[in-house]
């Protein structure tokens, strides 16, 4: 039995009933004969209950368990570490601007990563910057977001 | 003009210095990417994508073919040094080439796949040529209601063909074709799931999907997995890298028959080079005098596999080119980048924009070429760039999903988005949903929905639509075929079994 498998089957019934009344309230029809906005929607609702009790028989029937989901707390810690500094770095592109924040990312990232090697944590942190405005500003006029300093 | 001349006209295309440039970019990157386990060719697409945005189309999709096909080269070094495949195309590669490696034939296993890889890359753009104006013009045909089964032939081969769970795959397409759903109905303009955000009205990019599932996702698993990288110091000197004469005559017949085989796998829509790999390899073990080599370091294991990846991925472009239905994650995301282009894949394609695809068909031929260059004679060059930490590598593909994600439409909450897709993408992997049906169906989703509503509308309702056309019915039976035809045949196999038991 893997009790994964039976979780994630009822989160995903669940989500098909969500989507199964709001693809009734959307209409099915627009006219007798004429497929409304709801009909795939309804379709796709059921196709997901469908798929979603089929994981359920197929976890409650497997003879294997769950695999373990974590080796162990270091890996759950790397991954906490990976989300906040990508979180961290979508919310200063704003104040920031890109290349700002883009270079900083990489600077405490790295510094958390690759710890010691200096030369080379400079130089990417450094360098990605630079190429990502000739790549997008120059080559491509693609305009990025500028901070409080102007770039 | 026939296929000839519009041949040596996409010649005149893909030879130009830009075109030349982007091919050998494309190949370079498609090499590495590859070799760097977790970062696959969808991932290496999705992520370089949105610099293709502001370039010439014919350039982009050069680029982009590129890296697709170089990364299947690119997939076999990893998996002889390291004995991790860089690809999932490449695992058997794996099993064979590093214990080649380990008797110190590293060079020559190296080499025999980069051969394969070639002859086969290069006599599969042969098949496409071949097989794409006929097939394109057979697409001329399709109406609303034949392509609709078209589509729906495409998901139930997903389901019907997957390697992992069926329901599970089911699960898959039915969330892509929902986040499909999201924004306006196109024929309405009615909004649907998008809960007062304004931001979602547009819909929600394909883009944004495959950067956040296969970039993002991808780069979790790996910080999960702490990955690291210990290469087998093998000798990879110039005299090193040749095969032996013995060596040459065992790998000869494995590249042919996984050639054609790669090919055909291929073009199915949900096949692709992964089971084409582990199709020819199983070929070959059967065929073998010698099957108790084979987990050893056999080598007609290293050629086949390759050959059969590589000419899956030309194969692949035959759906793709001449009617717009995807045979992998990686052409799934070359399809989207089309529709961006403003280019409609099908049969219409050939005729409106000649240079364009032509101009592929070409550069397939010089990218292979390049392939052979790069990947027999710079392969010590590939082994150090490899040894880039891999966490640096890392935190690249983060720069390049949010830059990419935030250059879609310039939005802040597309990175957001982008994110949370991501996270929805290492879910998928921990819990064994396959990832590359729900961007297939988010890709696939609106025109599907479009033309099963057309259909519908033209037919008043009635399903009656789907089985009046002598195409749409043959394809409405295929799709009901190939998702009965697997349980029915592993239920026959059981029967069969027990009564062999009952008879012992």
């Amino acid at each position: 039995m893997r009790r994964t498998d039976q979780i994630s089957s009822l989160v995903l019934l669940v989500g098909a009933g969500f989507v199964g009344i709001g693809a009734w309230r959307l209409n099915i029809w627009s006219a007798p004969g004429v497929p409304g906005p709801g009909f795939l929607p309804i379709l796709l609702a059921i196709g997901l209950a469908v798929g979603a009790v089929g994981v359920f028989l197929e976890g409650t029937l497997s003879k294997t368990g769950d695999a373990k989901w974590f080796v162990d707390r270091a890996s759950i810690l790397r991954l906490v570490v990976l989300l906040c500094s990508i979180a961290a770095l979508v919310a200063a592109i704003e104040p920031l601007g890109m290349l700002l924040a883009v270079g900083l990312f990489l600077l405490v990232f790295l510094a958390i990563y690759l710890r010691g090697h200096w030369p080379a944590i400079l130089l990417i942190a450094g360098g990605t910057p630079i190429c990502l405005y000739l790549i997008f500003e120059k080559w491509l006029k693609f305009s990025l977001p500028r901070g409080f300093l102007g770039f | 003009m026939d296929t000839f001349d519009m041949l040596l006209r996409g010649f005149s295309v893909a030879l130009t210095p830009m075109n030349l440039l982007f091919g050998a970019i494309g190949c370079i990157f498609g090499t590495f990417i590859g070799a760097m386990p977790g970062i696959g060719a969808p991932t290496g697409i999705a992520v370089l994508l949105p610099l293709t945005f502001g370039m010439d189309p014919t350039g982009g999709i050069i680029m982009l073919a590129g890296i697709y096909y170089g990364s299947m080269y690119g997939g076999t070094i990893t998996s002889v040094l390291v004995n991790v495949p860089g690809e999932s195309a490449s695992v058997m590669t794996a099993v064979e080439g590093y214990q080649m490696a380990l008797r110190g034939r590293a060079g020559a296993a190296l080499t025999v796949s980069a051969v394969g890889s070639f002859v086969a890359g290069t006599i599969g753009v042969v098949g496409l040529m071949l097989l794409a104006v006929p097939v394109s013009a057979f697409g001329l045909r399709f109406g609303p209601a034949e392509q609709f089964a078209l589509f729906l032939f495409a998901f139930t081969s997903l389901v019907g063909f997957a390697s992992e769970s069926r329901s599970k795959t089911l699960v898959a397409i039915a969330l892509g074709l929902l986040i499909a759903t999201v924004g306006n109905d196109p024929l309405s303009g009615r909004s649907r799931f998008t809960f007062g955000n304004i931001d979602l009205m547009g819909g929600i990019d394909f883009v944004i999907v495959a950067v956040g599932i296969f970039g993002i996702g991808e780069v979790m698993l790996a910080f999960e997995q702490n990955f690291k990288m210990e290469f087998l110091e093998s000798r990879l000197g110039f005299r090193d890298i040749f095969p032996t004469a013995q060596e040459w005559a065992a790998s000869f017949w494995p590249i042919v028959r996984g050639t054609v085989l790669g090919f055909m796998v291929g073009i199915l829509p949900a096949a692709g080079a992964t089971v084409a790999a582990f199709m020819s390899y199983g070929v070959e073990k059967q065929l073998s005098r010698h099957p108790e080599e084979f987990g050893h370091g056999a080598i007609e294991g290293v050629a086949g596999p390759e050959s059969a990846n590589n000419s899956a991925t030309a194969g692949a472009m035959v759906p793709l080119l001449t009617l717009g239905i995807p045979g992998s994650a990686s052409t799934a995301v070359m399809l989207g980048a089309f529709m961006i282009w403003g280019l409609r894949p099908g049969p219409l394609l050939f005729s409106k924009n000649p240079d364009f695809v032509w101009g592929l068909i070409a550069s397939m031929y010089v990218g292979n070429v390049l392939l052979l260059i790069l990947n027999v004679g710079f392969i010590p060059t590939f082994v150090k760039m490899l040894r880039i930490p891999f966490s640096a590598l890392m935190a690249l593909v983060v720069v390049f999903c949010v830059m990419g994600s935030y250059a879609i439409g310039g939005s802040l909450f597309d990175i957001w988005t982008m994110v949370a897709f991501g996270v929805l993408g290492y879910l998928m992997k921990k819990l064994d949903f396959p990832q590359a049906p729900l961007v297939f169906a988010v890709v696939l989703g609106p025109l599907a929905e479009v033309t099963f509503r057309q259909a519908l509308t033209m037919s008043q309702g009635s399903l009656s639509i789907f089985v009046d056309s002598s195409i749409a019915s043959t394809l409405v039976v295929g799709a009901f075929l190939v998702l009965a035809a697997p349980p029915l045949w592993s239920l026959l196999r059981r029967m069969r079994a027990s009564a062999r038991a009952g008879r012992l």
